[in-house]
């Protein structure tokens, strides 16, 4: 614990060198501080994870009417763990990166305030504590959002950002009132020991709070501030949006409603999972269709935590079908892949920020060949673009495998309403890895390899020694556990037990192997890297062996030499064929223009392709809400005529009522 | 003493509410201030008894601060104001006189209503006439909202102010000098902006009749 409080302590004391430092060693002073505390933080979370023990404090003079309740348990430091890793990241790119406004006092002490905030929310012990932390973490990110205020973007942004977070916030403090309300506690251990969630009251909380994390998590249809928060964000916040704080709702979901309402009928566990499959699908289609890369990002968080929470839906159904085993196993899936969605969506936020400092553009189809030009930045992309696709040996890929074998343990010997949940479950997420894949692909092909679709400087000069240093970090983390998950998995099936309790026999890990008892399969990753490894020996050996002619040709042009730019994939045509499968779902609004030559119609001069796909849950859903709140209140403005006269009276006759009611 | 003092504060009170509702009556604006005059003195009046009951000395400077400001400073200030255009008659208020009146009548029938759970809470002579403070406040409420000039309805906040001191006079044989000092200081304070302002409207629109303002919202 004093692990915990030395990290946290230290992270009040880099918003405090925030305030108090020259704008010269601000940044650097500041993220070294802030990743030091961070570090701190992780360090305590492997601890507890390794040690088994839960660990608590209570802090009573910080706050002026409420005491702080820390308590790391298993599950909260499986996910601290993930929060630490961006954080880090985060911080120690940001000492590289930031430049004009980020560098202020303002965004410097906002962003200390806001991995703070980040880092205390897995750790909270009670109800005010957590509440605080994540109000604390809503607004920073939201006033985050703003340093670059002068771009009517990023304040549209913020206006969507800002409505739905508070809303998902009072959700979840309406839920967690009908909580305590139930159970006349406030820690959340000793709410869960109370086991509430009968009755209507058990349903009303598990709706507000799941409504409020799941909005947090970006699952549809509350997802629509999150492909324009993310994007308009300074690229370190973002990357701490996506890696960190949403992981932090799929947190929510696990802890109360999963960890505290254990009664809670099956019926509303399978609406949750039906959401978190559709979400899964509609950010993975709507990835492969961004052309913006921080957009395409976006979507895939949407996809990724769609995922999780599915998994943990799913968990909660087999648990109550009384297969605990199988829950703990979809937990454990989740688990990793937070972890897993932590570093690999932190280093693509990081990495696109860098390519649009070096580049000036976002836009996929500009990009390309830009592996000459940032080759340790593209380096790094592939390896998180292929944890992302869930190539094995990355870290993607142990998180999906194991919720893929759950759900599959999910069908055999369950109730008719189990089977049907696992299979849900099952396609979901194989359709979404293979959309996911598509997105990857092109994210890294089309923006990265092949040849450069724009004119740009000769220099990477985005590629500084600090955000490299962020990159390899994460990349790291990402090989890593996908080729020693044994270690990783053991302590996440801790976690699991906190949620689901001591009789699911999760997953079990050795250094070298990975096994599910619930399916009695396993997987060898370390033998896998090893076949990998000598494999490419072999390779590299008989081309030494062979021919020693040496032909230079362009990379990427299939031997030819004549092709030009314009010759490649772009990242629209790249996604045209999913997105003529799915016209249906996605509706996209394509526009073909031709303009013909002056002397003869017969020869057109120039053909342009435009195809658009909005987001129909926000054209179907929010537009006419804001319509109609819109016209709401025009209508209001009758009341205000502008005569001093009637907002007197408006004022007397309140006064009179009150009295009237009060007397 | 106590007889007499009883006949005063009574007096006093009841000729503050008086003032009030014939603030209602009268349209002529410096007989408004004229009346306001009355009010401050009965309003000292009522503080200078109930200090001299309650050997209050804080009371009694309180009372005197009354006297000056509320008597003095303030009438003559807005008297200059009312000065700068001879014959400012009010036009034809909102609500027409009879009306207001009759209002004004059944404001007070609910203060009574109202105040009388004051009472029980504290059942003493002074308390009991609580409710006429209150029926003062409602009655400068409802001057505030009927007057069509801006130096009318400051002198509808001065009778709302007035009926404020008047009931915590009652109840409590007034609140502690400082906050008494504070509110009286805020009443000044409005007083002088507001003449700064009428004078701007004046010079601007050549008149301070606030329907014109009307315009001015966005």
């Amino acid at each position: 614990m004093s692990l915990l409080l030395a990290g946290l302590a230290l992270g009040l004391l880099a918003i405090v060198a925030a305030l108090a430092s020259p704008s010269r060693v601000r940044v650097a002073l500041v993220g070294t501080l802030g990743a030091l505390a961070a570090a701190l933080v992780g360090a305590a979370a492997v601890a507890t994870l390794a040690g088994r023990t839960t660990r608590t404090a209570t802090i009573s003079s910080l706050l002026p009417f409420a005491s702080l309740h820390l308590r790391l348990d298993a599950l909260g430091a499986a996910v601290e763990l993930v929060v630490a890793l961006v954080a880090v990241a985060a911080q120690v790119f940001a000492v590289g990166y930031a430049r004009g406004r980020l560098r202020s006092r303002t965004a410097t002490v906002l962003q200390g305030l806001f991995v703070l905030a980040l880092l205390v929310v897995p750790v909270a012990g009670d109800v005010t504590t957590f509440l605080f932390a994540w109000e604390l973490m809503a607004l920073a990110s939201l006033a985050l959002l703003l340093v670059d205020h002068e771009r009517p973007s990023a304040r549209a942004a913020a206006v969507w950002y800002g409505a739905m977070t508070q809303g998902g916030a009072a959700a979840i403090t309406l839920g967690l009132l009908a909580v305590v309300r139930s159970t006349h506690a406030t820690s959340f251990a000793a709410m869960a020991a109370a086991r509430p969630g009968t009755g209507a009251l058990g349903v009303v909380a598990f709706v507000l709070t799941a409504a409020g994390f799941a909005s947090k998590a970006g699952a549809v249809p509350l997802h629509v501030w999150l492909p324009r928060a993310h994007p308009e964000a300074p690229t370190p916040v973002s990357a701490l949006m996506s890696g960190a704080m949403t992981a932090l709702g799929l947190y929510g979901v696990a802890r109360v409603d999963l960890g505290v309402l254990v009664e809670v009928g099956r019926g509303w566990w399978i609406g949750l999972l039906v959401v978190g499959v559709l979400s899964a699908l509609f950010g993975a289609l709507h990835a492969v269709t961004s052309t913006d890369l921080k957009r395409l990002l976006a979507y895939s968080t949407i996809d990724a935590m769609g995922l999780g929470l599915a998994g943990l839906a799913g968990a909660g159904v087999l648990r109550a079908e009384g297969r605990p085993g199988v829950a703990a196993t979809l937990v454990v899936g989740v688990l990793a892949l937070l972890l897993a969605h932590g570093a690999f969506k932190a280093l693509l936020f990081l990495a696109s920020g860098v390519v649009e400092r070096t580049t000036g553009t976002r836009d996929l189809d500009r990009l390309g060949g830009l592996a000459s030009l940032l080759p340790r930045t593209t380096a790094a992309v592939a390896v998180a673009a292929g944890s992302a696709a869930s190539v094995p040996l990355g870290a993607g890929f142990v998180g999906e495998w194991i919720l893929v074998e759950g759900f599959v343990a999910g069908l055999g010997r369950s109730a008719p309403g189990g089977v049907a949940t696992a299979l849900v479950g099952l396609v979901g997420v194989a359709l979404t890895s293979g959309l996911t894949a598509v997105a990857m692909v092109k994210l890294l092909g089309v923006g990265f390899l092949g040849r450069a679709r724009a004119e740009r400087p000769a220099s990477g000069d985005g590629e500084g020694r600090a955000t490299s240093l962020a990159l390899g970090l994460l990349a790291l983390v990402t090989v890593g556990a996908g080729v020693l998950p044994g270690p990783l998995v053991a302590v996440l099936a801790r976690a699991a037990r906190d949620v689901v309790g001591p009789t699911g026999a999760g997953p079990t890990g050795s250094v070298t192997s990975l096994t599910l008892a619930s399916t009695a399969t396993a997987l060898h990753p370390l033998g896998l890297a090893g076949g990998a490894v000598v494999l490419v020996g072999l390779v590299v050996l008989l081309a030494r062996g062979g021919s020693r002619v040496v032909r230079a040709t362009r990379a990427w042009a299939c031997g030819r030499s004549d092709l030009s730019p314009r010759m490649q994939y772009t990242a629209t045509s790249f996604a045209e064929p999913v997105q003529r499968v799915f016209a249906d779902v996605l509706r996209p609004t394509v526009d073909v223009t031709v303009s013909h030559e002056e002397e003869s119609r017969e020869i057109e001069s120039v053909l342009a392709y435009r195809s658009r796909v909005d987001d129909a849950v926000e054209r179907a859903l929010y537009e006419p809400l804001v319509r109609a709140h819109d016209a709401l209140g025009r209508r209001a403005r009758i009341l205000a005529n502008g005569s001093v006269h009637r907002y007197l009276a408006y004022g007397f006759v309140a006064l009179l009522i009150v009295l009237v009611v009060l007397g | 003493m106590s007889g007499l003092g009883d006949g005063l504060i009574d007096l006093a009170a009841v000729a503050v509410l008086a003032v009030a509702v014939a603030g209602l009556w009268r349209r002529d604006v410096r007989a408004l201030v004229g009346l306001l005059r009355l009010q401050g003195w009965a309003l000292a009046l009522v503080a200078a008894v109930a200090a001299v009951r309650g050997r209050d000395v804080g009371l009694g400077v309180t009372a005197a601060l009354v006297l000056v400001v509320k008597a003095g400073v303030v009438p003559v200030l807005l008297g200059r104001v009312a000065r700068r255009d001879p014959g400012a008659r009010e036009g034809a208020p909102l609500i027409n006189v009879p009306a207001s009146l009759v209002i004004a009548a059944a404001l007070v029938a609910l203060a009574v209503v109202v105040g009388a759970p004051l009472h029980a809470l504290d059942p003493t002579a002074s308390t009991a006439l609580a409710p006429l403070g209150l029926a003062t406040v409602l009655t400068g409420y409802l001057l505030l909202v009927t007057r069509r000039r801006a130096l009318s309805q400051v002198v509808g906040l001065l009778v709302i102010d007035n009926g404020i001191a008047l009931t915590t006079f009652l109840l409590t044989s007034g609140v502690p000098l400082i906050v008494e000092l504070g509110g009286t200081l805020d009443v000044l304070l409005v007083v002088v902006v507001i003449r700064a302002l009428l004078g701007t409207m004046r010079a601007r629109f050549g008149g301070i009749d606030l329907d014109g303002l009307s315009e001015l919202r966005d």
